[in-house]
């Protein structure tokens, strides 16, 4: 199957920025990879080398097997829907999706047909005639879906496509996306900051923070069972907790957290000394303060968000660690224990609890309140 | 009973003040164009209706000769300052968008130095320069044309690259991914994108030329290097009849028209904005 992205020892340097810090990364044929970090961690510039507008610093691109970081970006088999859509202004839908066949040997009658299909497989063939500024936002990211698959690449890179469409199209374009992907089999690598879109249509993610891979895995794997404190951070909402590791008992590593004594079964097990631990908000049993024993860290509700289905219950632990916990809506919680103030009690599950050992996240990039802002290197003169 | 001020209405002496500036401005320009029109010799005293400055038999801007052929010499620099500043600007101004690197700053400023430059200084340097320098070009046509081109590239090399940073670079870049080589980057997909602005600094080009004196004066020679401007300068003290007013008419209708015609194609094809920019920047 074609289609496979090798990256070895991919790095780019801005000057004295580092963009890329000397990435690892296979992409399978056929998948549907994601490049998932903050602003500034490296992931467009990422793409922009496999496309062909940066030249690496070091490092090799692998595109089945041949290195392609010396190719200009007009010889390589791989094309791009651009964050801006870059549909050209001064030609209609029909010229633009038909813009790159001219450098493919087809008959007229050939590069009509290639250019309807196209059209129909986004849903966009009666605007062949429209200029590119009378397309809505949507539209124009369709019609420029629609000129880079008609050049059949065994590539499709996409830098952010949907991040400036409202949030309603956003969804339908998602799952619009993954079907197309699904439909195609080509390899797509698609570029996000949004850690929801990235598990919504993913096969696989790699997140990047700071020009190097964190972490790269199935949606699944890198949710359930993240690597790095980073990582945990990125995705999602965690409670991380500063803890001691105190030893193994069995498969359990012991933690103490704010006096208390936890135990964990994920992760970094075999740590010891100072670590994080980290749980996820849903994993958290709110009980009656009355319940202490094993795996429990007794506290004071700060505050409840109400979400409809659920609660999000801020709890003080003792220790002074803040724990956010998500209740179920479901009357399994006393009324009574969700009012702040209201002294609770907190289950730890062992095996909803992980170890983390590297790479602090600092405060700037707390990822789920990222800005939208593209890159660094792309911000660079 | 004192009115209370409407506080969302405009300032009164602003627009007095605006209002003063445009008649002040204006009127003596729409004098001269009427007296153009003069039926007499005079130029201060209306004499009744007439186009024999512009067509009559004699002293005519049609039939006198001093007149008809100042205004050919000023179209013919015209033509070739346009005819060569123009793509040498567009190269310069895709030089300067693309050189990134050490000086491209300074270079950029410098191209701004002609706009900024008292036109006497530039004059008086150009001067020097063919008389010391190149005095195998000597003065004369060939001479004011460079002198000309000089100066009119800096408004080329402006508007070209103000297109160019609002244009960006993801154009050439789509068209690169969808296969086009360098050659068909540029013909495909950049030049049609960049054709409003080469066309109106084109038009700006053309309506500078037309207009200038300082330069145009300092690098003619003899009398069939008169322009309209120096004519004007020239006999203004002289004998002057309402035939130097239809000249002068005729001179200003050309550069109107012509950046009529600038802001209009930039206007239509490049947003709106930019063109507003333009219009700023031509006196």
């Amino acid at each position: 199957m074609e289609g496979e992205i090798r990256l070895e020892e991919l790095c780019k340097k801005f000057e004295d920025v580092v963009a890329v810090d000397g990435i690892d990364v296979d992409m399978p044929p056929g998948e549907f990879f994601t490049l998932l970090g903050p602003s500034g961690c490296g992931k467009t510039t990422t793409l922009r080398m496999i496309a062909g507008f940066e030249r690496p610093t070091s490092g090799r691109i692998l595109l089945d097997g041949n290195d392609v970081a010396r190719v200009p970006p007009h010889q390589r088999n791989v094309n791009t829907v651009f964050q801006s859509y870059a549909l050209f202004p001064h030609l209609d839908v029909a010229k633009n999706v038909a813009f790159g066949l001219k450098y493919h040997k087809l008959s007229k009658e050939e590069r009509a047909t290639r250019v309807r299909d196209a059209l129909e497989m986004v849903d966009m063939a009666e605007f062949a005639g429209r200029k590119a500024d009378q397309l809505s936002g949507g539209q124009q990211q369709r019609v420029a879906l629609a000129r880079a698959l008609v050049l059949r690449p065994r590539v499709l890179l996409l830098d952010e496509p949907l991040g400036a469409l409202d949030a309603q199209l956003r969804k339908n374009l998602q799952v619009e996306l993954k079907a197309l992907q699904a439909e195609l089999g080509i390899t797509f690598i698609f570029v996000t900051h949004d850690q929801s879109e990235a598990l919504t249509m993913s096969d696989r993610i790699a997140v990047m923070y700071r020009g190097r891979v964190e972490q790269a895995a199935s949606p699944k794997e890198i949710y359930e069972e993240p690597d790095t404190v980073f990582v945990a951070d990125f995705l999602g909402v965690s409670n991380l907790l500063d803890a001691t590791a105190l030893g193994q008992d069995g498969a359990a590593c012991t933690v103490e957290v704010g006096g208390r004594k936890l135990r964990a079964e994920q992760g970094a097990t075999d740590a010891r000394g100072e670590v994080k631990v980290m749980i996820r908000p849903e994993r958290i049993v709110l009980e009656p303060h009355a319940n202490q024993g094993d795996d429990r860290l007794p506290g004071i509700v700060e505050r409840s968000v109400f979400l409809g289905g659920s609660y999000e219950v801020h709890v003080r632990v003792l220790g002074g660690e803040l724990l956010r916990a998500m209740v179920p809506n479901d009357g399994s919680a006393a009324s009574a224990d969700l009012e702040p103030g209201a002294a609770v009690s907190l289950r730890l599950p062992p095996d909803a609890v992980r170890v983390l050992t590297r790479s602090e996240p600092d405060e700037a990039t707390d990822g789920v309140e990222e800005s939208e802002a593209e890159d660094v290197p792309a911000q660079l003169p | 009973m004192s009115r209370l001020r409407n506080p969302w209405g405009q300032p009164r002496f602003l627009a007095l003040i605006t209002g003063g500036y445009i008649v002040w401005s204006v009127v003596p320009v729409l004098i001269a164009i009427a007296f153009a029109f003069n039926n007499g010799r005079s130029r201060t005293t209306w004499q009744g209706f007439s186009t024999r400055w512009f067509t009559g038999e004699t002293g005519s801007v049609l039939h006198d000769p001093a007149l008809r052929d100042a205004l050919g010499h000023t179209l013919l620099l015209a033509v070739i300052c346009v005819a060569v500043a123009t793509p040498l600007g567009v190269a310069l101004a895709l030089g300067l968008q693309r050189w990134r690197g050490r000086g491209s700053g300074s270079v950029n400023s410098l191209m701004l130095l002609p706009l900024v430059t008292p036109e006497i200084v530039m004059g008086v340097a150009l001067l020097l320069l063919f008389l010391q320098v190149f005095s195998g070009i000597g003065l004369g046509t060939d001479a004011q044309a460079i002198g000309q081109i000089t100066f009119t590239l800096s408004y080329v090399v402006v508007i070209v690259r103000g297109r160019l940073v609002s244009i960006g670079p993801e154009f050439e870049e789509a068209a690169a991914d969808l296969g086009a080589p360098r050659r068909d980057q540029f013909f495909r997909v950049l030049l049609p994108l960049l054709a409003p602005a080469i066309v109106a600094s084109a038009a700006v080009a053309f309506a500078v030329s037309i207009d200038d004196f300082v330069v145009t004066q300092y690098l003619s020679s003899d009398a069939s290097t008169t322009t309209v401007s120096m004519l004007l300068y020239s006999s203004a003290r002289g004998a002057p009849t309402p035939a130097l007013n239809a000249i002068a008419t005729v001179n200003l209708l050309i550069t109107l028209l012509t950046l009529a015609f600038a802001y209009y194609v930039y206007r239509r094809f490049a947003g709106r904005d930019e063109a507003a920019s333009l219009a700023t920047m031509e006196v």
